[in-house]
């Protein structure tokens, strides 16, 4: 019999002593057993610097569920796991992280405890193709389970007997205690009353990283950013010479840029809440816009092209950017390459009506043509179930869409500095509009916006094209 | 009679029936049955043969070249996604084509850069060719250092070039500090087709750099031997007997390079996909991301491709009459 | 002879040795100059291959470092370690070996019976033939993205070796080539062979495929060189990471947030290793590519 406790200490010791990296370490832990709670809380344990003796794990921590003999705990989620069941499920999903089909893995061998004889398979698709080969995948059948992002959930939403209608087992009475703990409903909701996937995670697209170091010798703390007029002072402050106060337009790809946040910001949207009239052209969203093109044109902003997704992580932990937009993956990145400086990650700014982040979410789906759709149902419960969803949004750095999350130890395998933000993102988020077109509104949106951001097109002309193009794109005309 | 006759001479004659007809005319009226029907064999024959020789390739063109083609004109045609189906729309694509922003800037983008590219990359290419032709020794080795970039994939060359262009840290800026100018943001809006241009100059430099080595060499000697000794000196030998002399070779790289031009695609997505903004997006690239999106711009996708396709043809119809200008073929 | 042309006689040896060697300081500096400007062409052109190696040799995370370090001492291996050991490349480099090698060998064969009907054969509707060939000679795959990748669907062809294998066979530049090389082959042993009844499967068996051979060799050289670079088919057409090219897993490098330079130049300069050494091999077959387009000239 393995001596849990021991097996522990000594493998936390290795991992503080960085002889075995955090992935060994989890996959270890929960070989051992634990569960993946516990061995999550024992990982935020070992980053907190206060902590200087091993912490003392007594005996594997069984989270809620039904306990099924003494030493094997259950990593439990639903009210009463299923066992016993047999058969293939195959996923299609989107790469998170190189890792991703290990992550996978991770949450495959929990289920598996209860039900070896299910097998599973994982293809990757290309995040740029990825609409045409999940459409290709629902027409054959090829697939069992999907992720997808909100933007290809709302653009097959409607598309006929592609996706499974899960509204029945979602609203079942016995799944409403599970489905309580689960976020942004209301959200799916919008699309329409049938239901065709379980929220896995949400996203914040453009996030502020911030070198608080930096922050914090201008004068200011992190309420900087909680009004417009304190945050133009301090990125204006942060600007010295070979150092920008705010790289914004990095991201990569014309998508999900920062405009659309400033449009909600400004109180404006694509459409009008009854999808039948666009609402971009407003004067606010206007005078948003040309706020940020005085920060381009005051050099507060590096120019676009300076930097891009691949090479904004390593300027901004060599001091080049004080503070820079991109998406929460970018945390764990930044983490691994150990800056010198304490930092945060915090929410844009206000803008005349709200303080508006967006986020999309994913999705897991299943397809229509699954042969065995008891037992898909069966994975797809468990794969947003809390342990699972807080394993895997912290391990691929972005937000699980449950808010027992933080209880299932989501710190421990993200970072601290998102961990921290998880409440405040989540007030301040807005998410899609429900249409399909959205997707490609957002393209042609952002597209434009560049134009603003290099000079090319002013406030107003920019603002005005973005509104024809939406039109175009939804209307036709 | 003479002519007409089969002789060891002349084996082409045919055996006409002017001249058997006088010797026996029986005979006459069945070898021209018999000759038909054996020539139907032969043709038959021949046929097949040939057809078992072309088959194989010309199967393979028809299906993944031929129907395609035909294909871009349909799909035009249509408005959906590949997958989740398309409908009709005739011409609409190409009434809306001049409105799409992005299809506009592409096909700008395009054009522009095929003029940044080709010129430069062709004049050096001949100067430097026209060194290495007098070079003596060591050609080789520079002709090897030359053509280098030539064989690097356009990806690998792009990933190269993002570092060269990195702001903080790359080759370009670190010279300019070196010598003491300020650093560029070499991939901004102003300056990233330019560069995409320098890249693309970069590459193919050294494949017409060879290509007009081997046709300067196969130049006739004494022609420049008699020039100079009847006066010329070398830039009237270039001016009047070189550039005369090369002009089909030179017209032939010109139209070869802007086709090739005209398809740039993978520096572009690297190097900074098709950014900032629309900058460098470029018509092929602008083709890809509507056939991919989510909603599905298919048809959009083929109008351009085949406004893209008819250029080509006409690009190589002007090259055949060129040449055929010249009494080849 | 008067004497002023008896003086201008005797100058003549030394006006003329004079010039002389005013021509040749003129030709060597001539040569100098040309060297100068060829070292220079070549530096400029090879400058980033050199960046790239060492920056290969270095560790990632020391490149921020001012005043930029030169020359990687110690040279740093582990970028090539996980190139080799923990990413896709291994796996892309075989497939675009085998990918090439493939088309290589396929397009030998075809081409050449192709160019051999073309040039030796009649046959009804050879007109038309040609002229679709010609005309469709220089269509690129790019255009035809869309009703390509429809028609490989619907082969079941995607995301499989045939699909990366089977659409290049298309092209027919191979063709002209292969009928302008044969239509320039002497014609006496074809005469001879013909007239003692050999079939024409035989004739070019047997006689214009051996001669053939350096036409083979610099057909060989366009082709694999053109599939070694091939992009955006490849791109399109396949989806599993076991399926990636060369070109595409490097592309797919790019798209992960936070660089590693040094994982990128070293999988840079391995990009390059094969087609180096091929080109080192084959010069004078690829100085003929460069050509290859001129057969009509």
């Amino acid at each position: 019999m393995v001596d849990v406790e021991r097996t522990t200490q000594d493998l936390t010791d290795q991992f503080r002593n960085g002889t075995i990296s955090r992935r060994d370490f989890i996959t270890r832990l929960l070989a051992l057993g634990l569960s993946v709670t516990a061995a999550g809380s024992i990982l935020a344990a070992c980053s907190s610097a206060a902590v200087t003796a091993a912490p003392s794990v007594a005996a594997p921590t069984p989270t809620t569920g039904a306990t099924q003999g003494g030493t094997s705990p259950v990593p439990g989620g639903a009210a009463t796991p299923v066992t016993g069941l047999k058969g293939n499920i195959r996923f299609l999903i989107g790469p998170w992280t190189p890792d991703e089909i290990k992550h996978q893995q991770v949450i495959e061998a929990a289920f598996k405890k209860l039900n070896p004889d299910v097998n599973f398979t994982y293809k990757l698709y290309d995040w740029s193709s990825g609409s045409q080969e999940i459409a290709d995948s629902l027409a054959q059948g090829a697939h069992d389970i999907y992720y997808t992002g909100e933007a290809n959930y709302a653009a097959l939403y409607s598309s006929p007997n592609t996706f499974e209608d899960l509204t029945s087992r979602i609203n079942d009475p016995a799944f409403a205690s599970e489905k309580a703990k689960y976020l942004y409903w209301d959200r799916i909701g919008q699309y329409g009353d049938r239901l065709f996937g379980l929220p896995i995670c949400w996203h914040v697209e453009d996030a502020l990283f911030v070198n608080m170091d930096m922050v914090k010798s201008a004068g200011y703390d992190e309420t900087f950013v909680e009004s417009w007029d304190t945050f133009v002072a301090c990125v204006k402050k942060l600007t010295t010479s070979g150092v920008y106060g705010l790289g914004i337009g990095i991201q990569l790809g014309p998508t999900f840029g920062e405009w659309y946040q400033m449009l909600r910001s400004a109180g404006g949207s694509f459409l009008t809440k009854d999808l039948k009239a666009v609402n971009v052209n407003q004067p606010n969203v206007v005078a948003v816009t040309q706020r940020y093109i005085d920060l381009y044109n005051q050099g507060v902003v590096p120019p676009s092209g300076a930097y891009d997704y691949n090479t904004a992580p390593d300027a901004f932990v060599g001091g080049k950017m004080a503070i820079y937009s991109s998406d929460l993956t970018i945390a764990a990145i930044l983490q691994g390459k150990k800056p010198s400086f304490t930092w945060k990650v915090l929410g844009f700014p206000p803008g005349p009506a709200s303080r508006a982040n967006f986020n999309d979410m994913g999705f897991y789906q299943m397809g229509s043509k699954t042969p065995d759709k008891d037992l898909a149902w069966e994975v797809l419960k468990w794969w947003t179930n809390g342990d699972s969803d807080a394993y895997w949004a912290g391990v691929s750095g972005t937000y699980p869409a449950r808010a027992d999350a933080l209880d299932h130890g989501f710190a421990g395998y993200s970072t601290q500095q998102l961990a921290d933000s998880f409440p405040m993102f989540q007030q301040i988020g807005v998410g899609q509009e429900p249409f399909k077109q959205w997707g490609d509104c957002e393209t042609a949106a952002e597209q434009q916006a560049g134009n603003a951001w290099t000079g090319k097109s002013n406030a107003q002309d920019t603002v005005t094209n973005i509104e024809k193009a939406v039109q175009k794109l939804v209307f036709g005309a | 009679m003479g002519s007409k006759v089969a002789t060891a001479s002349n084996p082409s004659a045919s055996l006409g029936s002017e001249t058997i007809v006088s010797a026996r005319p029986r005979r006459v009226a069945l070898s021209k049955e018999e000759h038909r029907r054996l020539a139907h064999g032969r043709n038959a024959r021949r046929e097949l043969t040939a057809w078992g020789f072309l088959g194989p390739m010309f199967l393979f063109f028809c299906v993944f070249l031929v129907i395609p083609t035909v294909g871009v004109v349909w799909w035009s045609m249509q408005s959906g996604g590949m997958v989740t189906g398309s409908t009709f729309v005739g011409l609409n694509n190409f009434i809306t084509l001049p409105d799409e922003v992005t299809a506009g800037a592409a096909i700008a983008n395009t054009l522009t850069f095929a003029l940044m590219s080709i010129p430069p990359a062709l004049i050096l290419a001949l100067l430097i060719a026209m060194v290495l032709a007098r070079v003596k020794h060591g050609g080789a080795v520079y002709r090897f250092l030359v053509y280098l970039p030539v064989l690097v994939p356009g990806v690998v060359a792009a990933l190269i070039w993002i570092f060269l262009t990195n702001i903080d840290f790359g080759l370009f800026n670190t010279v300019l500090q070196v010598v003491g100018l300020p650093h560029q943001v070499w991939l901004s809006v102003g300056n990233a087709l330019p560069v995409l241009a320098a890249l693309d100059v970069w590459r193919n430099v050294g494949y017409w750099t060879i290509f007009f080595y081997a046709a300067v060499i196969g130049l006739p000697e004494e022609l420049f031997q008699a020039a100079a000794l009847d006066g010329a000196n070398a830039l009237r030998r270039f001016r009047h007997l070189t550039l005369p002399l090369l002009r089909p070779m030179i017209m032939f790289a010109i139209i070869i390079a802007t086709i090739w031009g005209l398809q740039i695609f993978d520096t572009p997505l690297i190097l900074t996909d098709g950014g900032p903004g629309t900058a460098t997006t470029t018509v092929i690239l602008q083709v890809w991301r509507y056939a991919l999106s989510a909603s599905g711009q298919v048809g959009l996708a083929a109008a351009i491709s085949l406004a893209l396709l008819v250029a080509i043809l006409a690009l190589t119809a002007v090259q055949l009459r060129l040449l055929r200008g010249r009494g080849g073929t | 002879m008067s004497a002023p042309t008896a003086a201008r006689r005797r100058d003549i040896p030394q006006a003329v040795a004079s010039r002389r060697r005013r021509g040749e300081l003129n030709a060597r500096l001539e040569q100098v100059f040309g060297h100068l400007i060829l070292i220079l062409v070549a530096i400029t052109l090879s400058a980033p291959f050199f960046y790239v190696i060492t920056t290969s040799l270095k560790d990632s995370g020391s490149l921020f470092h001012y005043p930029p370090q030169w020359l990687p001492i110690p040279p740093y291996l582990g970028n090539y370690q996980k190139l080799i050991f923990d990413s896709g490349f291994p796996r892309w480099m075989a497939n675009t070996l085998f990918v090439a090698s493939a088309v290589t060998t396929l397009k030998i064969f075809l081409d050449s019976m192709a160019g051999y009907a073309l040039a030796k054969l009649e046959f009804r509707g050879k007109r038309v033939v040609f002229g679709l060939m010609l005309g469709l000679l220089m269509v690129p795959i790019g255009v035809l993205l869309v009703p390509l990748w429809s028609v490989a669907r619907q082969l079941g062809i995607l995301d499989t070796y045939w699909g990366l294998i089977l659409p290049p066979l298309a092209n027919p530049l191979g063709v002209f080539l292969m009928r302008q090389f044969i239509l320039g082959l002497p014609k006496d042993l074809e005469n001879a062979a013909r007239l003692d009844g050999v079939s024409e499967f035989g004739i070019y068996w047997r006689i214009i495929l051996p001669l053939l051979k350096p036409g083979l060799v610099v057909l060989a050289v366009v082709i694999f060189t053109d599939q070694y670079m091939s992009f955006i088919w490849p791109l399109v057409s396949t989806t599993s990471n076991d399926m990636q090219v060369l070109t595409v897993g490097v592309a797919s490098l790019r798209a992960k947030g936070g660089v590693d330079f040094g994982l990128w130049s070293a999988a840079a300069v391995m990009s390059m290793v094969p087609i180096a050494i091929f080109f080192f091999a084959l010069q004078r077959q690829f100085l003929a590519r460069s050509l290859a387009g001129a057969l009509k000239q």
